[in-house]
């Protein structure tokens, strides 16, 4: 049984009774407590449950069976592998800056955990996320807001403020022939300005999305230092970055502790 | 200008991933040529060309300015070059004089071929006192040490009359004297009016012995120059060439605890003096030259060669790692050079060779669930891009999936240590790639990773720290923001002692 199908049970399950133990748990999935401790610490970590001696129990704060319940969860196991990588790659005392998305608001949940960063983010969500982390600080870009993100000539006049070290941007499609493409003009305008501002760009993408394009296009894929992505990503694109000179992080989880 | 002997003009030659382009080089009489080159840059197989053992695709040879066309491999076509490679082809039942002389053995007889043996002991003893070896007539090959029978292949190429001898790496595992006995003998062979192609790493051999040089890098040619006018920094450069070491995907962890700690370890003769340090989630990197011991000193980390002397500490406890069991019980874990010989169950599929270390793990009462181990291995697998067929044999796969399929059945045997001997040579981009990220999720989740390679960008691009080993022992151990590459080519080859 794979990882993924494991979690569902174990989500299902918990949903249901409320509370679960280990042992239970690895008779029924016929797998080792290890391999059940290994999930637990994954769900705690993505705030679906709480482990206790032994066990779990499902996160009380938790008003909907699950948070991200947008996407499906295999997306949300591939986002959450990324956001690891990013997290990874970012160190204490930092000045970066996250684009608005899904990946990257799941990666601004672990960088809560870094100290001393200075973050910058068009994004309210992953602003929400550092308003309960007294050990970083948080700039808010305003602008025209479009759902949860602000865009537009008053976040680029805003942002030009500022100098990063590390500009991390989520995209929606990255291709050989029409380099990086986002769904938004006043998005694609964002992200070209800070471009200018940053001394490496990490570009952040799934694996589905290479080879697909979007409408608006940001620029050639030689704007990006690095990639992250999840490790399904195809064989030719490994090749095509790696002669581009491009860090390529495919985000491989499969180290058990 | 002496006369030519030699000369290739445009050779091409493909060899699964790798290719010689337009090779264009030359040789003269009464000529020592220095061919230089990281490992792997094609040194040997263009000496292999040049000797007839391979055809190239395309391109022209000359020999005294006459095309050599060849269509068969055929011995008659080798009477002019002799190619003494690096390993040691001799007959150790057989006498010194013997070996030596066994292609012209001067007969009592020629119809009977029975052998004068009083003539050929006197012509080894006279080759004895000419070249003044520490060696005598009568001693069986067998007796001798590796150094010494290397030095009488030498001999060989001293006695035979080809006017073209290649030496592949002669200095490589030679002491100082010897080494000075070598260059007595290729001075020789170069006064009879011989031309001669000498591999080497050593800088030293070039600037004793050298007329020219010529450096090459990833199957072509970088340049050739006359040695007396050319400094030993612009050598450097020559080998160093263009260098990128942005496009490896590193990740920068926070430092653990010391896993393992190798104070004074000594090896026979081979190894001496070794101190190396591995923090959680630390990379060091382990590179020189081939033969300096890189190998030999994973296989002394895994225990699998008796009589290390030395002290280990895992996680500040002592221990003496005497066999490989020992090794994978205490979380060690090591992915040899030669995947084929050391690694792979050639008759296993590819479930059981990656589950084979993890074994205990899927047992129960001592029998193997196979339903688990295959849903196991079958996640282990998807991560690593394997193609999804676990009932193929490991040899139905291409060499990256399977040194993946060997990455795979260590990652799970779930070790702390991982000493990984040469793990992406030879790969395609791809699985490389992969390689590299599975590294990184090692490292995050607090292994500490000992990477042995050759290619020296990606150590420099890979690593936190970098430890070049050189003349038995390790010359350097330091951050790799503190070293370039000209360094590292600078140690490995002796210059700084």
């Amino acid at each position: 049984m794979f990882a993924i199908e494991r979690i569902k049970i174990i989500k299902d399950y918990l949903t249901k009774d409320k509370h679960v133990s280990v042992a239970k748990l690895s008779s029924l999935l016929n797998v080792t407590e290890v391999t059940i401790r290994r999930d637990l610490e994954k769900l705690e970590n993505d705030g679906f449950l709480k482990r206790t001696h032994g066990g779990a129990v499902l996160n009380a704060d938790l008003e909907e069976p699950f948070v991200f319940e947008e996407t499906d969860d295999d997306y949300n196991v591939q986002m959450m592998e990324i956001s690891d990588t990013i997290f990874h790659l970012v160190s204490d005392n930092d000045i970066i800056m996250l684009t608005d998305g899904p990946t990257n608001l799941r990666a601004a949940k672990k960088l809560v955990h870094k100290k001393n960063l200075t973050v910058l983010t068009n994004d309210l969500k992953i602003a929400l996320e550092f308003s309960a982390s007294p050990s970083n600080k948080l700039i808010l870009l305003g602008g025209d807001l479009d759902e949860s993100a602000v865009y537009g000539q008053l976040a680029i006049n805003n942002m030009q403020n500022f100098s990063l070290n590390h500009l991390i941007v989520e995209v929606e499609g990255v291709s050989k022939k029409t380099g990086i493409t986002v769904s938004s003009i006043s998005k694609a305008s964002l992200i070209q300005e800070a471009c200018k501002m940053a001394e490496t760009i990490s570009v952040v993408c799934l694996a589905e999305h290479f080879g697909a394009k979007s409408f608006y296009r940001v620029g050639g894929l030689e704007i990006a230092d690095k990639i992250i992505t999840n490790s399904t990503l195809s064989d030719t694109y490994k090749d095509y970055l790696f002669d581009l000179n491009i860090q390529l992080y495919t985000s491989v989880n499969i180290y058990e502790e | 200008m002496s006369s030519e002997l030699l000369r290739l003009e445009n050779v091409n030659f493909q060899l699964d991933n790798f290719h010689l382009s337009n090779i264009n080089i030359d040789l003269h009489a009464n000529e020592i040529h220095v061919i230089m080159g990281e490992n792997g840059s094609g040194k040997s197989l263009l000496m292999q060309i040049i000797s007839g053992l391979v055809i190239p695709d395309s391109g022209a040879i000359y020999i005294r300015n006459e095309q050599v066309r060849k269509k068969t491999l055929s011995p008659d076509m080798f009477d002019d070059v002799i190619y003494i490679r690096q390993d040691v082809t001799m007959l150790t039942q057989l006498s010194i004089a013997e070996n030596l002389f066994f292609n012209k053995m001067p007969y009592k007889n020629k119809l009977f071929r029975s052998i004068d043996y009083d003539k050929l002991n006197y012509m080894c003893q006279c080759l004895i006192e000419d070249l003044d070896l520490p060696v005598s007539v009568f001693d069986r090959v067998e007796t001798l040490g590796f150094a010494q029978r290397q030095i009488l292949e030498f001999c060989r190429a001293y006695i035979s009359d080809a006017s073209i001898v290649i030496l592949d790496e002669p200095s490589s595992a030679l002491t100082q004297s010897e080494r000075d006995l070598l260059y007595r003998i290729v001075k020789k062979i170069k006064a009879k009016g011989t031309g001669i192609f000498y591999i080497t790493h050593c800088l030293e051999d070039v600037s004793l012995i050298g007329d020219r040089v010529t450096v090459i890098k990833n199957g072509s040619i970088v340049g050739t120059r006359s040695v007396a006018d050319c400094p030993q920094e612009e050598i450097i450069k020559m080998l160093s060439g263009r260098y990128i070491k942005t496009r490896y995907p590193k990740i920068v962890i926070k430092k653990g605890k010391n896993i393992l700690s190798v104070r004074n370890l000594h090896f026979s003769d081979k190894l001496k003096n070794i101190n190396l340090d591995l923090n959680e989630g630390d990379i060091l990197g382990i590179t020189g030259l081939a033969g300096s011991g890189r190998t030999l000193l994973a296989n002394c980390l895994f225990g699998a060669v008796d009589g290390v002397e030395g002290e280990i500490f895992l996680n500040g406890t002592p221990i003496k790692i005497d066999s490989p069991n020992k090794a994978i019980c205490n979380g060690i874990a090591l992915i040899p050079e030669n995947r084929l010989t050391d690694s792979l169950f050639a008759c296993l599929d590819v479930s059981n060779n990656v589950a084979v270390s993890s074994l205990k793990r899927f047992a129960n009462f001592s029998l193997i669930n196979t339903t688990y181990l295959e849903q196991v291995v079958a996640d282990y697998i998807e991560k690593l891009n394997i193609p999804h067929n676990l009932h193929n044999n490991i040899m139905e796969y291409t060499g990256g999936n399977q040194q993946k399929a060997i990455f795979a059945k260590w990652i799970m045997s779930r070790a702390k240590i991982f000493i990984l001997d040469e793990p992406t040579r030879g790969l395609d981009i791809a699985s490389k790639i992969d390689i590299y990220n599975s590294i990184n999720d090692l490292i995050k989740k607090k292994a500490g990773v000992i990477f042995i390679s050759s290619d020296i960008e990606e150590i420099l691009g890979f690593c936190d720290r970098v430890a070049v080993l050189a003349n038995r022992t390790c010359v350097c151990n330091m951050p790799i923001k503190d070293i370039t590459i000209e360094k590292i080519i600078e140690f490995s080859t002796g210059q700084e002692q």
